[in-house]
């Protein structure tokens, strides 16, 4: 299962790779949405999981380019700072699977992860 | 001088400018080299967050490095420092087990230490970067270091000092309360409620206890955290509050006594009211509005009438209207209903324009609803009627305004003598009368319907010539006062219940529950069952040639060297069963060995049920039976052969030895001849490992400097095993004095320990040395419980692997001791 990971902190990241990795994904991280967008391109990942605040282009607009320019229907988690509940209402809107808010427990991103890849 | 000047100026400026351009590299090369640090140091702390203890041997070991790695690492301070900044990074983004392992690292690591280096600076901004980070990893340790700062002359680090005090311990806030002179301001108590409000499974002490504290702030903040934990046993004090000197007490006391209801303040509220400023009297206004009656009326409306400020008149008039719904209505800047004249030429009036009609009925409920009013109007209320002469019924003028009224002395009105309306028509009239004698109460009940709320009944009017000066055709439509009643909220009838307040549930205890024990029958636990050892119903067995195929297989197992007495069959088997559930046997062996009873048990009543249909004998069709022994040992062989791996060949070996039955023997060498095929290389390699005798500490001693080893020899001593003898025999010989004269104290101590430890295990040897077999026959129901593994190659690897196995809830492991031995020696390096 391949897992695209895209959040402008590279700390947080690091740490959700490893916890991804550790659990026998195979993860690729960008940093922002421009790369996100470039990975999209030429690559199929299972899920993706993203930030919604990030460089060149946001969360919420990633997540418009894979359902309405890609039209894939590929999940999307999307990471979101603690009262951003309009953004996340956008990205819902738009197609996004599911949700969580900073702070999170990395246990808690995995079961979200696990239970969408289920779902398709 | 002006060529010098400007000589000095661009001089300066080329300084000002080369000192910016070395000061923004230094920053940013700083930024960069901290960029890369934490690059580098993000994957051991990712590492060390979800390192699992119940991991391989080489997560272990290699958890073991890093810790070692960064330990170098963290020598020098700026790792240090950047290590700490990604932690306090991360604490912000991650929550549960992995922020609870983040603050242990922090501890683990002894970056804490840092912090409680900066609490000792003399620079004001050091210690509360201290305080905060020590706040911000929750290092409880620091409680006591930072109360000292509770009264520090220095805001920044009290206000720092506060809000630690209060996140690190339950007891914080109490301290701090008890503690504080200082000034405590919005913004902090602010904060501080927000940590309060935040704490999981905080229980509020009773904060009235500080009502009576010398420092007004307290006070301030108790009575704020009084009404957010909702805290009402302090009403008396809530009400001498009420006369306290500073208005932020009083106001606040104010909010209590609104929020808690306290109806016996209102005498207190209303005495102390024209000695307040108007902030306090608003709030005072709003108080009662909230909590006081009718009775509290001619307070209000005396303040009404007095010469109080504008926002204090109208929160009165707001507070009666709260009390009292619409008791006074809207007055200023009414327009006056002589602007809405209706055209003469107008035939049809009423069909024409229906909403002017709405709006004239409209204005005559105001104007009747104005003069119910016994403080505005009392001159009024005494006539009770309209005089004709005085309202122009031929431009239809009403006086909207209640001040209008009283200007133009208003006489009674006939209106029986100036209009010929019918009784119901004037159907709205006996709303002022009412109101007149029977008092507030039933005008009030009236009022509270608002006009758009009214329910209005259209009915078709027969057009007229011409309409008479004043048409009161619409009054029709104005609906009967019983009507209106029955509309009334206040009077419709509600049937209450009672009502159960749920009280809050509280942990209960185990032990003080009543608790009816029903009889609990145990079902044996549900296993994967295999299609094989599945409890088939067979069908159609005939005793024909034709259908007397039977699996060869299953007929091998079966014993029938009982079938005649098939009923004592049935009784053992069924007796049989319930031992097998009271021993809570979970052994897939186990389970299949009842079910290919129950499957023999099945074949065997099929076939004497048969016995007595067929003519042919059961014993020419079928082979002769095997033994009861061989059945059971060719189902546990089966088991070995589908469960069992290459540690199950000497038992094979040992059975081969002792077993007699051909087709016993066949199978043990089909399954030897297996296992060997299958294990041979894999276990070759693996007990090379084994016979090396890895000793964990070798590696990390020849890697350590000198204080490492000399550490690390002592955690031999603590928790080695016969392992590390040879590696300490060749540390007895180091070239090091040092090194060498520990090593020797530690061989002796070593050898000694181990010594003792054969001493003690002597009985356990015994005990492990019995083989599965034997164990099997002495039915110990212990014997499936323990997380067993089947006896190895070397006899000295199965004890180890049976004692560790035993062992598994024990963190005391040789990993565990090596997982915090660099801790320790930390600790020691540090004193």
């Amino acid at each position: 299962m391949e897992v695209l990971l895209a959040d402008d902190d590279e700390l947080l990241a690091s740490l959700l790779s490893f916890r991804l990795k550790k659990s026998g994904f195979k993860v690729h991280f960008t940093s922002n949405g421009k790369e996100m967008k470039e990975y999209m391109e030429t690559h199929r990942p299972d899920i993706i999981v993203c930030d919604i605040m990030m460089p060149y282009f946001s969360g919420i607009e990633l997540i418009t380019y894979v359902r309405k320019e890609l039209s894939l229907d590929t999940p999307i988690i999307i990471i979101s700072s603690a009262g951003n509940e309009e953004n996340v209402l956008s990205a819902f809107e738009l197609g996004a699977n599911d949700f969580i808010s900073k702070p999170f427990s990395p246990s808690e991103l995995m079961v979200r992860l696990t239970r969408e890849l289920k779902k398709t | 001088m002006l060529w010098g000047l400007s000589s000095f100026f661009i001089g300066l400026a080329v300084v000002y400018l080369i000192s910016v351009f070395y000061f923004r590299n230094r920053i940013t090369r700083e930024a960069q080299k901290i960029r890369e640090k934490k690059k580098e140091l993000s994957p051991i702390v990712s590492e060390f967050l979800f390192y699992d203890e119940n991991g391989d041997k080489i997560e272990k070991i290699n958890y073991i490095w890093l810790k070692i790695e960064v330990r170098e690492l963290i020598k020098s301070p700026f790792d240090r420092k950047v290590l700490t900044e990604i932690l306090m990074d991360l604490r912000k983004d991650v929550s549960g087990s992995t922020r609870a392992e983040l603050f242990h690292i922090y501890q683990d690591l002894g970056l804490h230490e840092d912090a409680y280096k900066k609490l000792r600076s003399w620079r004001w901004e050091d210690i509360a970067k201290g305080i905060f980070e020590l706040t911000q990893m929750h290092v409880e340790e620091a409680y006591m270091p930072i109360t000292r700062f509770i009264n520090d002359r220095r805001p920044t680090v009290r206000k720092q000092a506060e809000i630690a005090v209060v996140t690190l311990k339950r007891e914080g806030v109490t301290f701090f309360l008890d503690h504080t002179k200082y000034k405590i301001s919005e913004w902090q108590q602010l904060k501080l409620l927000d940590v309060v409000r935040n704490k999981e499974d905080y229980l509020a002490p009773p904060f009235r206890l500080w009502l009576t504290s010398k420092n007004n702030y307290v006070v301030l903040f108790a009575l704020r955290l009084i009404k957010h934990y909702n805290q009402n046993d302090a009403r008396t004090s809530l009400i001498t509050l009420v006369h306290h000197k500073s208005d932020h007490i009083k106001r606040e006391a104010i909010h209590c006594i609104k929020e808690f209801n306290i109806t016996e303040a209102l005498p207190v509220l209303k005495s102390v009211f024209d000695r307040n400023s108007t902030d306090i009297r608003m709030h005072i206004l709003d108080t009662v509005a909230e909590i006081g009656s009718e009775a509290d009326l001619p307070f209000l409306e005396d303040i009404e009438g007095q010469n109080y400020s504008f926002m204090v008149k109208n929160k009165a008039v707001r507070a009666i209207n709260t009390i009292k719904p619409e008791a006074i209505l809207p007055t200023k800047d009414i327009e006056k209903v002589t602007e809405l004249k209706v055209p003469e030429n107008e035939v049809d009036q009423m069909e024409a324009d229906e909403t002017e009609h709405e709006f004239q009925s409209e204005t005559i409920t105001y104007k009747a609803q104005n003069l119910e009013l016994p403080t505005s109007q009392p001159e009024f209320m005494d006539g009770g009627t309209f005089d004709s002469d005085e309202v122009s019924l031929d431009t239809q003028t009403w006086e909207p305004s209640i001040e209008e009224i009283e200007e133009e002395e208003m006489q009674t009105l006939d209106l029986e003598d100036a209009l010929e309306l019918t009784e119901e028509e004037i159907a709205f009239l006996p709303l002022v009368i009412d109101s007149d004698r029977e008092g507030i109460a039933n005008v009030s009940e009236e009022k509270e319907i608002s006009l758009n709320d009214l329910p209005v009944v259209f009915e078709e009017l027969k057009t007229k010539a011409r309409p008479i000066a004043f048409d009161c055709s619409f009054l029709p439509l104005v609906v009967e006062r019983r009507e209106q009643t029955l509309e009334d909220p206040l009077q419709i009838r509600v049937d209450f219940e009672e009502v159960l307040g749920v009280q809050k549930s509280e942990p209960v205890s185990v032990s003080s529950l009543n608790v009816d024990y029903e009889e609990v029958f145990v079902e044996p636990k549900a296993e994967p069952v295999r299609p094989e050892s599945m409890d088939v119903a067979y069908e159609e067995i005939r005793a024909s040639r034709a259908d007397a195929h039977i699996d060869e297989f299953q007929l091998d197992l079966l014993d029938f060297s009982d079938m005649n007495s098939s009923e004592d069959t049935v009784g053992k088997n069924s007796v049989a069963f319930p031992d097998a559930e009271e021993n809570s046997m979970e052994w897939p062996l186990d389970f299949e060995w009842e079910s290919q009873e129950n499957e023999s048990q099945d074949a065997e009543i099929k076939l004497e049920e048969n016995t007595s249909e067929t003519v042919f004998s059961l014993e020419d069709l079928i082979p002769k039976p095997n033994f009861y022994e061989d059945m059971e040992t060719m189902a546990l062989l089966e088991n070995i052969e589908e469960l069992g791996d290459e540690r199950e060949i000497p038992f094979l070996k040992s059975l081969l030895e002792s077993e007699t039955s051909p087709a016993v023997l066949e199978r043990i060498g089909t399954i030897l001849d297996h296992f060997i095929a299958t294990y041979t290389t894999q276990s070759d390699v693996e007990n090379t490992e084994a016979l090396k005798e890895y000793s964990v500490f070798e590696e990390l001693i020849s890697k350590g400097d000198l204080e490492t080893k000399l550490f690390l020899l002592n955690e031999i001593a603590e928790v080695g095993d016969a392992k590390e003898l040879p590696l300490l025999h060749t540390l007895v010989s180091d070239a090091h004095k040092g090194i060498r004269e520990t090593a020797l104290k530690v061989l002796h101590r070593l050898q000694n320990r181990l010594q003792e430890m054969t001493v003690d295990l002597g009985v356990q040897e015994d005990d492990a040395s019995l083989s599965i077999e034997q164990l099997l026959n002495q039915d110990n129901s212990d014997f499936f419980e323990l997380n067993f593994e089947p006896a190895g190659t070397t006899e000295g690897s199965t004890e180890r692997k049976y004692t560790r196995s035993s062992n598994t809830g024990d963190r005391n492991t040789l990993f565990d001791h090596l997982c915090n031995m660099s801790t320790k020696f930390y600790n020691k390096k540090n004193g």
